[in-house]
């Protein structure tokens, strides 16, 4: 039993760390969005019928759902561990 | 290319291609985002435990993230892909401070990042050129023209615009807009003839006042008169001759109501005798552009004879008038021809009741009958637009009169003959030439003279 436990906690550790280390690479995109979200400033800002806007728009949308998801995973990370440590 | 559109367009593309990498990495994510749930839930499975459970919602919500953030980055795509393409539709993309500058002059190519192995772009990427939608081939790309959206070349002159439209313009377009043109210089010249002719006849009411007909006209009211007779002779340019002819009438009987020969005259009874003048007349005529043969000329001259017999004393708008009560719409026709035959005779000056000179009165008349023929020959063509004898001619009168008479007398057995009295009356020549030339203009067809002058 003490076996199975063990490696139901060892799988719970890894599966944090894997958590983290995913929301690790997503968080990678947060500077990256920024760098786009420049891009398209530098390259169309101001245009009449507002595709800049839109395209920045999409891009900043995408960064905050990322950010959500590099914080769920965080969130799971945290909780898979605690799970861990509780049993 | 080294256009600001080009490099625009490269920096989106490379906007594309990043956030191509990032749905890679994405993709990456969900792969192991959907391992690392399937290998929690394994282990949790079974667990009634809230905080077990928790794991597995954080992660699910992890994962629902990540794919909308990786749909959110497939928006961005398009959008970006949709404004590459774009910039080659007409009056699609504007530039704040570049108000109205069309991308189509410019041929950006259309480069939309394709999808990653499939080989097709997103979007469409069509062209001026018809290069193929959501093609990559670079063959397919139209090669990039000069720009000037982000103010890089000077823009045409108006006139170089206006040149470069007229040589884009189709051929037939052009040749409708040149013969506009030709019209309208012509109708300039035209408009000239027709002011001096106006002035003419303006200087001959006001200058003559001894003018009995002048006096007329004055004594009522010698503007309008002389407006509807210079109207009448502006008129006579037109197709509504037998209108012209009425107004005149109309205008002579107002003014010589009381007076006049006409007052008395009794119009019905004289109808059907008209009725059938018109009816001989038209049988003897035949075919308006054929020569009178001597014998139906001979009769023609009995005819008219005929008519002057019934009406002596009476000018011979009086006589339009008469006809004009038994078919207006012929009228003219008939009148024109009555005049030509008519007007060798009044080369001497008319004493009267009109009182009007012979010149001018020759020259209204052989006006008439000229527009006379143009009605004609626009009755028997269909032709909604005679030739305008008259106007070609300007306002020479002896050749208005010598076409005139050429042309209802019959080319080349009458009018020489008769011109060349009326060139010696008038003190005038007129060579050959000229009046073959004029002659051909009337009738609108070559002419091979048989006469001798």
């Amino acid at each position: 039993m003490a076996s199975k436990l063990d490696e139901t906690k060892s799988a719970l550790v890894r599966a944090a760390d894997d958590a983290n280390k995913i929301a690790q690479e997503i968080s990678q995109l947060g500077p990256r969005f920024g760098q786009s979200v420049q891009a398209v400033q530098n390259a169309i800002e101001g245009t009449s019928r507002g595709e800049d806007k839109k395209i920045i728009g999409i891009l900043q949308d995408a960064e905050k759902k990322a950010k959500a998801a590099v914080s769920a995973l965080e969130q799971a990370a945290k909780a898979s561990k605690q799970v861990a440590n509780n049993l | 290319m080294g256009s600001g559109l080009a490099d625009v367009s490269a920096k989106l593309q490379t906007v594309v291609l990043d956030l191509q990498k990032y749905d890679q990495l994405l993709s990456d994510s969900r792969r192991a985002l959907v391992e690392l749930d399937e290998r929690i839930r394994g282990v949790l499975e079974g667990s009634a435990s809230g905080r077990q459970q928790q794991v597995g919602i954080y992660i699910e919500a992890a994962n629902k993230h990540v794919r909308s953030t990786s749909a959110s980055i497939q928006e961005a795509k398009r959008a970006a892909n949709d404004y590459i393409s774009g910039a080659v539709n007409p009056t699609t993309v504007t530039r704040s401070g570049d108000a109205t500058v069309s991308f189509s002059t410019f041929a950006v190519p259309p480069t939309p990042v394709a999808e990653p192995g499939t080989g097709t772009v997103a979007g469409s990427a069509g062209t001026d050129a018809g290069a193929a939608e959501g093609s990559t081939d670079a063959a397919a790309v139209p090669e990039a023209g000069g720009g000037k959206a982000d103010g890089g070349s000077p823009k045409p002159s108006f006139r170089e615009s206006m040149l470069q439209h007229w040589e884009n313009l189709p051929k037939t377009l052009r040749l409708k807009n040149q013969n506009q043109l030709d019209e309208a210089k012509a109708k300039k010249i035209e408009d000239k003839e027709i002011f001096n002719t106006r002035r003419d006849l303006r200087a001959h009411f006001t200058d003559n006042p001894e003018n009995a007909f002048a006096a007329k006209l004055q004594m009522r009211n010698p503007r309008n008169a002389a407006m509807h007779f210079l109207h009448t002779d502006d008129s006579l340019q037109s197709l509504s001759n037998h209108q012209t002819i009425k107004l005149l009438t109309s205008e002579l009987k107002k003014m010589e109501s009381g007076v006049s020969d006409l007052a008395g005259v009794d119009l019905a009874a004289h109808r059907t005798k008209v009725e059938g003048w018109l009816a001989r007349f038209h049988e003897l005529s035949g075919t308006p552009l054929e020569p009178y043969s001597p014998d139906s000329l001979k009769e023609l001259l009995a005819l008219t004879e005929e008519i002057k017999q019934e009406f002596p004393e009476k000018p011979k708008v009086s006589l339009a008038d008469l006809i004009l009560q038994a078919d207006p719409g012929m009228a003219a026709i008939y009148v024109g021809r009555l005049v030509g035959t008519l007007v060798s005779q009044m080369l001497t000056p008319v004493s009267g009741p009109v009182g009007i000179s012979a010149k001018v009165l020759t020259k209204t008349l052989s006006n008439t009958a000229m527009e006379a023929y143009k009605h004609r020959h626009s009755c028997l063509t269909r032709d909604k637009n005679p030739p305008p004898l008259g106007k070609l001619l300007g306002t020479n009168f002896v050749m208005q009169l010598g076409l005139a008479c050429a042309v209802e007398f019959g080319l080349n057995r009458v009018a020489i003959p008769f011109l060349r009295d009326v060139l010696e009356e008038q003190g005038k020549t007129i060579t050959k030439d000229l009046l073959v030339r004029a002659v051909q203009i009337g009738i609108r067809r070559p002419v091979t003279p048989v006469w001798e002058i």
